[in-house]
């Protein structure tokens, strides 16, 4: 799970959203453009898929063409002015340094997480712009300790992480 | 020969804050994360500095790239990354009129944490 500070809320952190608004016409125009070659990137990744990794990325615009179907303006009805923001539990809105559409390996090489679960409960975990990741402990008996994190991406994709516990703040 | 100095560590909590790996004469070798080596200039001079590091962080990647300036002003300070654990990159540092350049060896060690070592 994505760590606060110690007696924060669930730590789970959504990005701020920018507020709904109607679309202009023009970029109801641009929406659908993007739909059309949303479905069309789909369709030929689809069948040009030979990595085992593909299937993530191609779920992922999968899953980013069914939230923007699902906001296409019916006529004369306004949509949503962000798709994305359109399903606040969306695991790839959590708070980093890299957009949604953005790159799913950050600029260290350590893969965009969506969620960092400590062997223990006295060790929050949250990753930062760049890729690195920093520690919150409340339990000075860990202090020094290689402790193993339970990394998962929005993807699903899931690896084992290592921290350097550090004293409590 | 002389024995190198111990490493020196910077494990980061949250929030990350600055840590100084090594205070030289004029310069620092900081680190702000742990996937980020600094060396930023403290007093007027005249510094070279310079950094061999990971191009890109593709894992095993051989391909090592450089970063470097000269310095003269009081918080001018020249970056370099280090990749995921295992990786690593080297400092240069010379300040005009020394007779020595002072080195280093930093890796990444874990998520949250980087060691540096002077090699003399």
């Amino acid at each position: 799970m994505l760590g606060g500070r110690p007696g924060d809320q669930p730590p789970r952190r959504l990005r701020p959203q920018p507020p709904a608004t109607a679309l202009v016409p023009e970029e109801v125009a641009a929406l659908r453009q993007e739909l059309a070659d949303l479905r069309k990137s789909v369709a030929v990744t689809r069948n040009a898929q030979s990595a085992p990794g593909d299937s993530a990325a191609v779920a992922h615009v999968e899953r980013r063409l069914a939230r923007l179907e699902a906001t296409r303006p019916a006529p004369g009805r306004p949509a949503t002015a962000n798709p994305d923001a359109a399903d606040p539990d969306d695991e790839s809105l959590v708070e980093s340094s890299a957009s949604v559409d953005g790159p799913t390996v950050m600029a260290d090489g350590t893969p965009r997480f969506a969620e960092l679960r400590a062997a223990d409960r006295s060790v929050q975990v949250r990753q930062i712009a760049g890729g690195s990741l920093v520690v919150a402990n409340n339990d000075p008996k860990l202090t020094g300790q290689l402790m193993v994190v339970k990394a998962r991406t929005a993807e699903g994709d899931e690896q084992d992480v290592l921290v350097t516990v550090p004293p409590p703040v | 020969m002389g024995v190198p100095p111990n490493v020196t560590e910077a494990i980061f909590s949250d929030p990350p804050t600055l840590t100084q790996h090594y205070q030289g004469n004029g310069w620092v070798l900081e680190t702000p994360n742990a996937s980020t080596l600094q060396i930023r200039t403290a007093s007027g001079g005249f510094y070279d500095y310079g950094f061999i590091h990971p191009e890109n962080c593709v894992p095993n990647s051989g391909t090592m790239a450089t970063k470097y300036r000269y310095s003269v002003n009081a918080g001018e300070v020249l970056q370099a990354p280090l990749c995921n654990e295992g990786s690593y990159t080297l400092v240069n540092i010379w300040r005009f009129g020394e007779k020595l350049v002072t080195q280093f060896r930093c890796h990444r060690a874990t998520g949250n944490h980087n060691v540096c070592q002077r090699l003399y």
